[in-house]
């Protein structure tokens, strides 16, 4: 044992340069990827966990004026195990000037359901008692509307008077719509306030009532149902009225994929960039190993003279390499838990929820064994080289440099020297190359999904937008001055486009959607196919794969009791509720439902669109009993921050691995290249031009890495994105060239390892040219 | 009067507690064949390297055609290294990539010529050192002499000021060190000054001029008529005159 604690000593003492490399990108990998997968599934379970202790059903329908009956006739059908019912009222509110785009759910505070309450910061507190006169709201509501506790929130109930104003006194975990990634909020208020509320509502007249009386209706399947999914909605839809009074309605998988949307987009990204780094290991470690046994093979020949086994040696080196990759994985992974609590709580007014960081073990561990049953087979492979090394054979080995052929000119005698070190030492070059080629197709992957996203997220709304406008303008009655509203809009823009949308909710083969109807239907997002007409319909991809249809498929589309018969014509692309809604013309509603009595929405397509929002601003402050909106949601900051900050931290880690490249490759290539430096030197060539030489080298080379990735990126970038946001309901994704996607991490990436690789060459200048008079002596 | 290419005055060289020169006071003339002879160990490669600059003095001045060197920056003596000094070692010192006559012609590169005058005297050299049948090949697929005069032919591109040889036929055969030896009292009598290292009295016998070193010290030195093939009467004055000094 004591000769090979002292080769493994000498072996470290040799190598600390490398094994501090590989230990730090082991670290940087564990902490990347584990972090990630804990927020990601702690986030999973944190949100279910919360949304069953809090009653929310396999189904939850939004009803508004629905009768008493409406709970018991659904609790009657044959797979509903039970309904719970959560009163709640329906109304607009304003909180610092701003006025929401989507009504409020206020819910009265009883304690029979049991809210957490926290800090903005993501504390949880003790259940306080609510106030008359105050209200609790989910921490998203600070990064929306900027509000803190002491502020006011006004709620809209009717248009005579009917503004009840409450004080924010704290915040509570809205486990089913607490997202900033929901326009929808739910509060929280005493018994009190929801009583005179409930009473003003009550009060107005039908035409004078702004805000509705409602109900959250969880509908729990019995658990020895045989109906899928889609039958038991359909049951519920067709055997009740409840279609008649139906907000909205949502599914448990739904809510979850809204309440994590910006979460899943973090992790989602950091797990795949993860998958990157870790690729990028073997290829660096393969690389480091596979020089490090060339330059001692004469070492480990004589050590073979000696009598010392080649199965002992490889052990050595699988030990130390082994060791350090153990060990910067174990490291990373304790120091991952950290940083997932600091990202559940960076994420609270986000998520608006405290996701409790729950360590995934069995997956972890895992995840764990088998990077390191990959690692180990990878080292084993990599060291069998030092078996085959022949004792005598390579001691008198001569240099096997092979003859190429390139020209030197002395205007580029640098770049001339670095091509052919490059062509000499093809082999030593070849990591450099992947590494290059896999970070600059990753980086151009997320790049060409930054300029998709756009700096104002423009991109995203459109694929979210059933149709593009700037601004949308929805009168919640007939005696809203829609012509001098536009006389308005004019005065800051000319109005080039306007149609109108109303949204519905429909069955489609039983399965409840949202009907996207358009006055003008050439305004919607076609992908394939025709736009629809009076006899036909449109399907997101979303629709198609969840009820098995295909262009030219007959359908069957009802509301409110009525039903009728269409044919699919077209796919579009309208991500709005992960893609769960289909597309409309006004002629094939009617055939189902009366269009007197919709609430049309206005959208304007403006000459000017970047006044927008002076627009917006100028008729929120001076009408009331209007809905004015851009082709924005409350959510979107968040992504397209998240979105900005991920391609900063994603190139930060990037230039953290290039910088252990660098320092492995530089390293050992200086180490072997001291002699020829100082040759060089004596012949008068500058420290200054062989460092420039030395950098074109690895600059040159990672050229072509960068080339061969961002031609991948260009051959297979958008399927791939495609295929991951079609999870998402986004069912198209091009992306063309862009400056993001291409030009920066075609430049980027190179400059990092020229700047990297020119500031280890700094090792050059020590070189001295009394080197040679010492080989002299040798 | 002969131009003192370089000079030296109480040049000394210390490694760490080791002095191994001792203010030596010398003078290296433009045309010369000088000759630094000394027993292994005495210093005499340190003080060619401390003469070309290579190594830094620890105390003294070295002057390159009066100008004072001595604490020149890097960058001047990288110029005077690509421009006016050419140097051979006792191992060649090729680059190992290159092919012999790409070694000589990135000399010529780095030093002042063009890519055309480069060409045009690489080619001249490689037929001078009658290396025509091994120009393409790889140092490592040469013999010792043949890379040995690719190293010569290097030192020579630039026309230097000075040629520095250090120990240049060290590690070469009879036939060989002949060779080399010829081709440096060629280029000195076409004018090319050159100051060789050797503890080899036959290499000794090439140069006009002999420095004795001894201990770090130069203790004495002699003239010679310049080489013009094999003298008897060369021959015993160097050998008398170092079997006097106790060679």
């Amino acid at each position: 044992m004591g000769k090979y604690r002292m080769l493994l000593k000498a072996a470290v003492k040799k190598q600390k340069g490398s094994i501090i490399g590989i230990f730090l990108l082991m670290f940087v990998l564990a902490l990347c990827l584990f972090s990630a997968l804990t927020v990601y599934i702690s986030g999973m379970d944190s949100v279910e966990n919360e949304m069953n202790r809090l009653g929310f059903g396999d189904f939850t329908v939004w009803v508004s004026r629905q009768p008493d009956r409406l709970p018991t006739e659904i609790e009657n059908l044959p797979d509903v195990d039970h309904v719970l019912t959560q009163p709640l009222i329906f109304a607009g509110y304003e909180i610092n000037g701003s006025y929401s785009d989507n009504e409020g759910q206020l819910i009265v505070y009883d304690g029979s359901v049991p809210y957490r309450f926290l800090t903005a910061e993501g504390e949880e507190l003790p259940t306080p008692e609510i106030k008359p006169g105050t209200v609790y709201i989910s921490p998203a509501l600070c990064s929306v509307f900027d509000v803190q506790i002491g502020d006011t929130v006004q709620f809209e109930l009717s248009r005579s008077n009917g503004i009840k104003s409450l004080t924010v006194a704290g915040y509570f975990a809205d486990a089913f719509m607490g997202s900033s990634m929901i326009d929808m909020k739910s509060f929280l208020i005493s018994d009190p306030d929801w009583e005179e509320m409930q009473r003003t509502i009550y009060e107005a007249a039908d035409v004078d009532a702004l805000g509705r009386v409602g109900a959250m209706l969880h509908i729990f399947q019995r658990a020895d149902s045989a109906l899928g999914e889609p039958d038991f909605h359909r049951q519920i839809y067709e055997s009740t009225d409840i279609s008649l009074y139906t907000e909205f309605s949502y599914r448990k998988e739904s809510i979850l994929s809204y309440m994590l949307l910006l979460q899943n987009i973090l992790s989602g990204f950091l797990i795949a960039f993860s998958i990157v780094l870790l690729i990028l290991c073997f290829i660096i470690i393969g690389h480091s190993l596979s020089v490090v046994v060339e330059q001692e093979k004469r070492d480990m020949a004589i050590l073979k003279t000696m009598g010392q086994s080649g199965g002992g040696l490889r052990s050595v080196y699988l030990a130390l390499y082994g060791g350090t990759v153990l060990l910067g994985l174990l490291l990373g992974l304790t120091f991952s838990q950290s940083v997932a609590g600091l990202l559940a709580k960076a994420m609270v007014s986000s998520t608006g929820m405290l996701i409790e960081r729950m360590f995934p073990t069995g997956l972890i561990m895992a995840i764990l064994l088998g990077i390191l049953l990959l690692f180990a087979l990878f080292l084993f492979a990599c060291t069998e080289k030092i078996l085959r090394i022949a004792p005598i054979q390579t001691i008198q080995e001569s240099f096997n440099t092979k003859k190429v052929r390139s020209a030197f000119r002395k205007k580029s005698l640098g770049l001339d020297i670095a091509l052919r070190e490059l062509l000499s030492g093809k082999r030593k070059y070849i990591a450099l190359c992947l590494i290059s080629a896999f970070l600059v197709l990753f980086l151009s992957v997320i790049g060409r999904m930054g300029t998709w996203l756009g700096s104002n997220g423009e991109g995203l709304m459109n694929t979210f937008s059933v149709a593009d406008h700037d601004l949308g303008v929805q009168p919640f009655n007939s005696s809203v001055p829609m012509d001098e509203i536009e006389r308005i809009i004019n005065w800051y823009s000319p109005i080039q486009e306007t149609y109108e949308l109303a949204m519905q909710s429909v069955t489609v083969n039983g399965q409840e959607y949202t009907a996207n109807v358009l006055n003008d239907t050439k305004w919607f997002h076609v992908l394939s196919g025709n736009v629809c007409d009076g006899n036909s319909i449109l399907i997101t991809d979303t629709v198609a794969s969840e009820l098995n249809l295909a262009i030219g498929d007959i359908v069957q589309v009802a509301s409110g009791g009525r039903m009728e018969t269409y044919q699919v014509s077209g796919i579009y692309q309208c991500a709005n509720g992960m893609g769960s809604n289909i597309g409309m013309s006004i002629q094939g509603y009617s055939k189902i439902g009366d269009i007197t009595g919709f609430i049309w929405c206005y959208h304007y397509i403006l000459e000017n669109g970047s006044v927008r929002d002076y627009a917006m601003a100028y008729l929120q402050e001076h009408y009331r009993g209007i809905d004015v909106h851009t082709n924005s949601w409350s959510g979107l900051d968040g992504i397209v921050f998240v979105m900005h900050a991920l391609i900063v931290v994603i190139y930060l880690i990037a230039a953290l691995f290039i910088l252990v490249a660098v320092a492995l490759t530089a390293g050992k290539l200086l180490q072997s290249e001291t002699g020829k430096m100082a040759i060089y030197k004596s012949m008068g060539l500058s420290s200054g031009r062989l460092r420039l030489s030395f950098a074109f080298r690895f600059l040159l080379v990672v050229m072509i890495g960068a080339g061969i990735g961002i031609v991948l990126s260009a051959f297979c970038a958008d399927n791939v994105v495609e295929s991951i946001f079609k999870m998402f309901g986004i069912g198209e994704f091009s992306s063309g060239f862009s400056v993001l996607g291409t030009v920066l991490p075609m430049v980027i990436i190179p400059l990092l390892f020229f700047g990297f690789a020119l500031a280890f060459s700094a090792k050059i200048k020590r070189v001295s040219i009394v080197n040679l008079i010492a080989q002299n002596d040798e | 009067m002969k131009e003192a290419v370089l000079s030296g005055k109480k040049i000394t060289k210390s490694f760490g507690n080791n002095t191994v020169l001792h203010g030596i006071d010398a003078e290296i003339y433009a045309g010369d064949f000088t000759v630094i002879m000394g027993s292994s160990g005495s210093g005499k490669s340190t003080l060619l390297y401390a003469f070309s600059g290579m190594d830094r003095l620890s105390s003294g001045q070295l002057f390159y055609r009066g100008q004072d060197i001595t604490n020149a920056a890097e960058k001047e003596l990288t110029q005077l290294r690509a421009e006016n000094f050419g140097f051979v070692f006792q191992r060649t010192h090729l680059i190992s990539n290159l092919t012999l006559y790409e070694n000589i012609q990135m000399a010529g590169l780095i030093g002042a010529l063009s890519d055309k005058e480069c060409k045009t005297r690489t080619d001249a050299l490689i037929t001078r050192m009658n290396l025509d049948g091994a120009k393409d090949r790889l140092p490592s697929q040469v013999s010792g002499g043949e890379a040995q005069r690719a190293a010569v032919a290097r030192a020579a591109i630039n026309k230097p000021a000075i040629l520095f040889a250090d120990e240049p036929t060290g590690a070469l055969n009879k036939a060989n060190s002949e060779e080399v030896l010829n081709l440096l009292s060629s280029l000195h009598s076409e004018g090319q000054s050159v100051l060789l290292v050797t503890h080899d009295k036959e290499a000794a016998l090439r140069g006009n001029r002999i420095l004795y070193l001894e201990d770090g010290t130069i203790i004495d030195e002699m003239s010679l008529s310049a080489y013009a093939g094999k003298d008897k009467s060369r021959e015993e004055k160097l050998f008398a005159w170092l079997e006097g000094l106790g060679w």
